[in-house]
């Protein structure tokens, strides 16, 4: 549980550097925050906002940031598996996002899954608008967040939260090659498709179905 | 523009949503066996570590200089040593905003 607050912090952080970005993009707040809740998924958003700040206009620059979503299928198919049935399954499925998938991985029973999946998730949809609220607000005031390396906390907390999953040398070899195919991907692949590349992979599993633990 | 801005945005949203829902709803659909159950998360993973490793990598389709990947192999480091989550996350910011102070892009 811990771990979920301090997942929630950085979040906000992401959130902060996000808000910022909308800023600079010339974004309005409202506008801001109404992608920050009704979008959540900050990746997609950072793309709309730089899309729409560089002068897309902003349907097809959705269509586009939407793409980096993709992932977003695959993961709800993940936590299909340990959800309960019924009406919550629609709420369930806004919450999806990187943090509170991995948070939800790592635990082993489904009880526990579903509640680290529940709690990151309805924390994030607090802590990532009032992230994008704050950078919106004080656009122009606090410094260029890449100067405080705030683009590395995304990988780092992903890197933090999945590493206990890989707890075989076999699934850490099918990991790291789905890791190279999404790397030699993204070049030539749209923004935001190469971590989908990666499960290209996952058939190396079938190949020694046993050693899966 | 606050029009096409507001039918923008409810693009997105709709769009992510379709994404999220159709995969949940499917999954919804089917029984999972242990092994199938394994297999996701083996998937689930190795999306995570993509996302990661592309994230480190790339601004959008292009690779923008060694801070950020040098930032996160300290992260990575830190993790392997078990550090907390907020030591790891500090290491990859401390490391990427000092090695661009001292100039790296």
């Amino acid at each position: 549980m811990r771990g979920v607050l301090l997942v929630c912090a950085s979040v906000s952080i992401m959130g902060i550097s996000y808000g910022l970005a909308a800023h600079t993009a010339g974004i309005p707040l409202w506008a801001n925050l109404l992608l920050a809740v009704f979008v959540l998924a900050g990746s997609s958003e950072f793309l709309f906002v730089a899309a729409v700040g560089a002068g897309v206009p902003p349907i097809l620059a959705a269509l586009t940031s939407a793409l980096v979503n993709t992932r977003c299928f695959v993961f709800g198919f993940s936590i299909a598996s340990f959800l309960k049935q019924g009406r919550s399954l629609w709420m369930a499925g806004h919450l999806i996002n990187d943090e509170a998938v991995a948070l939800a991985l790592v635990e082993g029973k489904r009880d526990r899954k579903r509640l680290l999946y529940w709690v990151t998730g309805v924390g994030i949809l607090v802590s990532w608008p009032i992230g994008a609220a704050v950078g919106g607000m004080l656009g122009g005031v606090i410094p260029d967040p890449a100067a405080l390396g705030v683009d590395a906390v995304l990988p780092a907390v992903l890197i933090a939260i999945a590493y206990p999953a890989m707890k075989d040398r076999w699934t850490a070899g099918v990991v790291m090659a789905g890791a190279v195919l999404a790397v030699a991907a993204t070049p030539v692949v749209p923004v935001g498709v190469g971590p989908v590349v990666a499960l290209a992979a996952l058939p190396l599993v079938l190949l020694r179905k046993k050693e899966l633990t | 523009m606050h029009g096409s801005l507001i039918v923008g945005i409810a693009i997105l949203a709709l769009c992510t949503y379709a994404l999220r829902m159709s995969g949940t709803l499917l999954g919804a659909k089917r029984e999972f066996s242990e092994e199938t159950e394994k297999l996701l998360g083996v998937g689930t993973t190795t999306l995570l570590v993509a996302v990661a490793a592309t994230a480190t990598l790339f601004d959008g389709n292009s690779v923008d200089g060694w801070a950020r990947p040098m930032g996160v192999l300290a992260a990575l480091v830190a993790t392997v040593c078990r550090m907390p989550i907020i030591g790891v996350v500090v290491t990859a910011a401390a490391v990427t905003a000092g090695l661009r102070l001292a100039g790296m892009s």
